[in-house]
């Protein structure tokens, strides 16, 4: 029968076996982190053409939320991180997630950013958007509501 | 050993009746706000599963895997099937109801250059690549409409069932409806379904989530819920199905 499914295989670096795309993706964020020197991490480089990316976005964000257009903000940001996760664009990943602010966010789309991202977990910047997305919607409707909301996209 | 205590806490809770809140099943269509398991009855043995969902501009659509390498989005049509149709609301919060319902689109979307296979054999570990929709394990397995929407729901962080609860092997009736499939297929005509029934009959007596399993787990109000809690429920489904429509055809 034809291959009915993408079916791409990637070998273990190590044993030569097949390992699923998923380990993959985590072993890409390891690497592409590892990539980076501490340094660089350090240091409050300016990056414009990111950071104007992550402005843009933030602002489209923003500008839905605004207007109670919650689910075109949530397409949006699905879109966002969908592409750069494929791309494996962990850094940009990891850059927007530290960079967005959620005070304007609706917490339906706090929720999708955090879900999207879910497979990404080893990303610093996913753990400072899950905490920074805890005390808003705390904030907003109750510490208690916001730990069952949240406690399945930890 | 864990399997043997999730049964028996399964099993304890279905005893103490800590089973489905029928308020959350619905014959109407009109009554489905964001998300909703719809259970399509498609002959007198079978049934069909898919994710009902409102866009943003509240059209309710379908997202379903209709067939082997068959993966659909579609409006909402009552007269889909039969035209007897059951839907059961998960007792989501509105946020998830909201990210998973724009996550059906994503998942139709990726999927449309790829073709999903159908199979019978699930592999509990199964799931979604989010940004992809290809499955991150067991690549050449496959799914059902019913194995499709527990791996649609485990993939967007809001399990519906727990696997290791499910019989290992299926059950008479489980093999009678999966046989009705693959009459189906060979009927068509169709060499890819021929030759796809040809391939998986071999594995018709392997573990079955069945379409009214699916949407019985929806109406338990913690998530994810075991094998016999989602069958009561699902048998429930059924009757209430019956009642609403009267007894299919033969």
């Amino acid at each position: 029968m034809d291959a009915v499914i993408e079916k791409p295989v990637f070998r273990g670096a190590s044993t030569g076996e097949p390992v699923s795309r998923l380990t993959r993706t985590e072993q890409d964020i390891r690497a592409a982190l590892a990539e980076e020197p501490s340094w660089f991490r350090q240091i409050n480089v300016s990056l414009p053409p990111y950071e104007d990316e992550v402005a843009v976005f933030q602002q489209n964000l923003d500008a839905h939320c605004t207007v109670n257009r919650h689910r075109e903000a949530i397409a949006e940001a699905l879109d966002y991180f969908d592409d750069r996760l494929i791309a494996g664009h962990f850094r940009d990943c990891d850059r927007a997630l530290r960079q967005l602010q959620v005070a304007k966010l609706a917490s339906s789309v706090m929720v999708s950013i955090l879900g999207i991202t879910i497979r990404a977990k080893t990303l610093k910047g996913r753990a400072i958007f899950f905490e920074r997305a805890f005390q808003e919607i705390a904030r907003r409707k109750g510490k208690k509501y916001a730990s069952e909301l949240l406690a399945k996209y930890r | 050993m864990n399997r043997l205590l999730a049964l028996v806490y399964d099993w304890l809770l279905c005893q103490l009746g800590v089973t489905g809140d029928f308020s959350r099943l619905t014959f109407d269509a009109n009554q489905v706000k964001l998300l909703a398991v719809a259970l399509l009855r498609t002959s007198r043995c079978t049934a069909h599963a898919g994710v009902a969902y409102r866009t943003a501009a509240g059209a309710l659509r379908f997202l379903h895997f209709a067939n082997h390498e068959v993966l659909r989005d579609e409006v909402f049509r009552e007269d889909l099937c039969l035209g007897e149709n059951a839907f059961a609301v998960p007792l989501l919060k509105e946020e998830d109801q909201d990210f998973l319902a724009e996550f059906c689109a994503r998942v139709y979307r990726a999927n449309q250059s790829g073709k999903l296979p159908y199979s019978f054999e699930f592999d509990p570990t199964l799931g979604f690549d989010r940004s992809t929709g290809l499955m991150v394990f067991n690549y050449d397995s496959g799914l059902t409409c019913s194995t499709f929407v527990v791996a649609w729901f485990r993939s967007a962080g809001n399990p519906l069932v727990q696997p290791i609860t499910w019989p290992r092997l299926a059950d008479p009736a489980d093999i009678a409806a999966r046989q009705y499939v693959l009459d189906r297929w060979r009927e068509s005509r169709k060499p890819k379904l021929i030759a796809r029934a040809d391939e998986i009959e071999s594995t018709i007596q392997t573990m079955r989530i069945s379409p009214e399993q699916v949407a019985g787990a929806c109406l338990q109000r913690n998530l994810p819920t075991g094998y016999y809690r989602a069958s009561k429920n699902g048998r429930q489904i059924h009757h209430r199905i019956i009642d609403q429509f009267g007894e299919p055809n033969p």
